[in-house]
């Protein structure tokens, strides 16, 4: 590990962090549900289905399921070690931290997805080593993003706003939503994106949120709604846009200005110090004020938005009550997407990079109320 | 995460035929002298509950209960707004949204006064949710269960067999769009590619993973690929999976052969190990499609028994590199292709 590294000051950062919490190691684990932390220490992507890293105060070791050892080694760690099944991979971790008289805590990162299979095994083989939970103090390390991890953010970015010219292309009367999502799939593919957190919906007042595609065919009228979430190098980031099928209604125009606004609200308040609930409160103001305060509960709405990285919905969350200050360096996207009874659930937002002096926007998609067959 | 068509069309998987495995599981509850079953799902493992019930989370995670009599209730962790969605595309109609499914679903066990309870495969559970489990409903037994993976037998259930094949099917034209040479393209297009005809077709989702010929693919990376690329493709139609993999830019012949001889290495009863012994100085991996994630790994010693859903993957030098997969359903006298 040379400092030409791009990953050697996350891997200075980690290591500080382990002298500081009096660990002796650290095991970041991820699988299919989440590789965050696997990935934080092992930025490479590996197709294994679950794997561990496993630093030391000198070096780094992955664990994966075989054949995806034969994947070649990365810039954090130095040796990769394969097995077929979980509990053999368990037993290949904790053989090495015997070996490498690691002890007597270990920090473990990730381990609220792991697996009893993993986690029983390692148990049992870790002898008198102690498992300490290690996902917060990392976690407090992810929130501000390091230059690789920023230029990562920046391609996803980039790679959203192309993304959505293919939304605003496919999207046409008697298209189906499944259709309308393959075609931007096969776009962020083939521009480099490892993977791609997508929500449709489509229709007007009786639309109350976003799930996967369906076979709905769009018709004249509708709005259609997407978070586009493209990941990069592990990292995600995310364009919340909203298209009508021909000219907006007048229910549309309006319900869209209420979006814009709020969002513009939750853009002019993004800045160091700002809280995550500042946040929130800058966007619901909006809505209160025009008459549309009920349309802020959990009833209609999920989140005021949340922080990007290796997760596409990281903390913080932005609600009224997380007193989280913003720094510099957090990657986020505040979006008011709720439902209204004017036109049924809209989405707006950006992703957002909060500088010394405010916030910079990560994706550069005009911020307007698109119409399908535009020019994205 | 999934991205393609999730939809519950009860033509293709009856509603009957979900309420008839659900009774198996009853039945095998009442069998061990369980009160009740829970079975966890996430968005990568949701083999069991979707088997049940025909769930799919798109994301996030959740607890399906099963009692040992009446009907399932699922907790999901997922927005009270996505419960019409969830029981308009599964068999289930008790759908409750909260913040902590595992923690709910012993709150719900300990009401109906269950003393013991059975966890669908212990060991796919995050560990995190069994101790979840134990502070919420200290009285109850929760024990390891794994009865309902063991009596799948999906090679023998018609419905099953025939979803998978439409997913083999998906799998074969995806492989055909991509014509038979590499032409100039870098992994991200070809799995690009792939992506967009196996979606345009009605995958629910795919995995695709992409490398040059003598390498087991990976993520796909923006490489030369050479004249010939290994393309290891999975695909999901409505919760069924399928694995398939091919060397693009071989002659035909290469691959027939490549495919006759992965045919012939196994049969059923043999352990992975004895296969991989005649897979010509290659390597031989084996998977059966799963109690929890779409395939699970097997070991060398394990056996392809009858009844299962295997896939097998095998990449040899004496083939050139060249790599190749297939699905196969595990019947008494062969290997099926489906």
């Amino acid at each position: 590990m040379g400092t030409e590294s791009p990953y050697a000051e996350r891997l200075a950062r980690l290591r500080a962090m382990m002298a500081a919490e009096r660990l002796d190691g650290l095991l970041c684990y991820g699988n299919g549900y989440r590789k965050d932390f696997l990935r934080y220490a092992h930025p490479a992507p590996t197709p294994s289905p679950y794997g561990f890293c496993l630093l030391t105060p000198e070096g780094g070791e992955l664990f994966v399921e075989a054949p995806w050892d034969t994947q070649p080694a990365a810039e954090t760690v130095q040796r990769v070690h394969g097995a077929r099944t979980p509990a053999a991979v368990a037993r290949l971790v904790a053989a090495r931290v015997r070996a490498l008289g690691l002890g007597p805590r270990l920090g473990l990162a990730g381990g609220e997805v792991l697996e009893a299979a993993l986690y029983d095994t390692l148990r049992e083989q870790l002898g008198p080593v102690e498992l300490v939970p290690a996902s917060h103090a990392v976690m407090e390390l992810r929130y501000v993003k390091d230059t690789a991890e920023l230029a990562a953010i920046r391609r996803a970015a980039a790679i959203a706003d192309e993304g959505w010219k293919t939304f605003v292309r496919a999207c046409r009367p008697g298209v189906p939503q499944y259709e309308i999502t393959a075609r931007c799939e096969g776009v962020v593919r083939e521009l480099g994106a490892e993977d791609n957190f997508m929500l449709i919906a489509s229709g007007t007042t009786d639309v109350y949120g976003m799930t996967p595609p369906s076979s709905r065919r769009l018709a004249a009228g509708d709005s259609v709604l997407t978070e586009f979430t493209p990941q990069v190098d592990g990292y995600y980031a995310q364009l919340c846009r909203t298209l009508t099928v021909g000219p907006p209604s007048a229910e549309q125009r309006r319900a869209f200005a209420i979006f814009r606004r709020a969002a513009d609200a939750a853009l002019a308040a993004a800045r160091p110090g700002a809280t995550a609930a500042d946040l929130a409160r800058a966007q619901n103001a909006v809505f209160r004020e025009e008459g549309f305060g009920e349309y802020c509960t959990a009833r209609y709405t999920r989140v005021r938005g949340h922080g990007l990285g290796l997760h596409f919905d990281e903390e913080p969350l932005l609600w009224e009550d997380v007193d989280f200050p913003l720094r510099p360096g957090m990657v986020l996207i505040p979006h008011p997407n709720t439902y209204l009874p004017l036109a049924g659930y809209m989405v707006f937002g950006d992703t957002l990079l909060i500088t010394e002096r405010g916030a910079e926007r990560l994706t550069h998609t005009a911020r307007i109320l698109f119409e399908a067959g535009e020019d994205g | 995460m999934k991205r393609g068509l999730i939809e519950w069309d009860p033509g293709e998987l009856p509603r009957e035929t979900l309420a008839a495995r659900g009774e198996r599981a009853q039945a095998l509850l009442a069998a061990a002298g369980l009160d009740a079953a829970l079975v966890y799902t996430n968005v990568a493992a949701p083999q069991l509950a979707r088997y049940l019930t025909h769930f799919l989370p798109y994301w996030n995670e959740g607890v399906l209960v099963l009692p040992r009599a009446g009907a399932p209730t699922l907790f999901v962790a997922l927005s009270n707004r996505v419960v019409p969605w969830i029981k308009r595309s599964a068999a289930v109609d008790d759908v409750r949204a909260c913040r902590q499914p595992a923690v709910e679903a012993a709150r719900l066990l300990a009401e109906r006064g269950a003393r013991r309870v059975g966890l669908a495969e212990r060991g796919s559970f995050p560990y995190r949710l069994l101790a979840e489990l134990e502070r919420a409903a200290p009285a109850i037994a929760f024990v390891d269960w794994p009865a309902l993976a063991a009596a799948l037998a999906l090679a023998t259930d018609p419905v099953e067999r025939r979803l998978r094949a439409r997913a083999r099917a998906l799998a074969e034209h995806g492989l055909r769009s991509l014509g038979d040479t590499v032409d100039g393209r870098n992994a991200p297009q070809l799995a690009g590619q792939l992506d967009l005809a196996l979606r345009l077709a009605g995958a629910t989702d795919t995995r695709v993973l992409v490398g040059p010929l003598g390498r087991w693919p990976g993520i796909p990376r923006a490489e030369p690929l050479g004249r010939a690329a290994n393309v290891l493709c999975e695909v999901e139609y409505q919760g069924h999976w399928v694995l398939v993999a091919r060397t693009l830019g071989l002659p035909a012949a290469d691959q027939h052969a490549t495919s006759e001889r992965l045919h012939h290495l196994c049969s059923p009863g043999s352990t992975v190990a004895e296969a991989a012994a005649a897979a010509r100085g290659g390597a031989l991996f084996a998977y059966r499609a799963g109690a929890a994630a779409p395939f699970v790994a097997l070991a060398e010693e394990e056996r392809l028994a009858v009844g299962d859903i295997v896939a097998l993957v095998t990449l040899s030098p004496a083939d050139g590199g060249a790599l190749y997969g297939d699905t196969f359903a595990v019947m008494p006298d062969r290997l099926e292709s489906l």
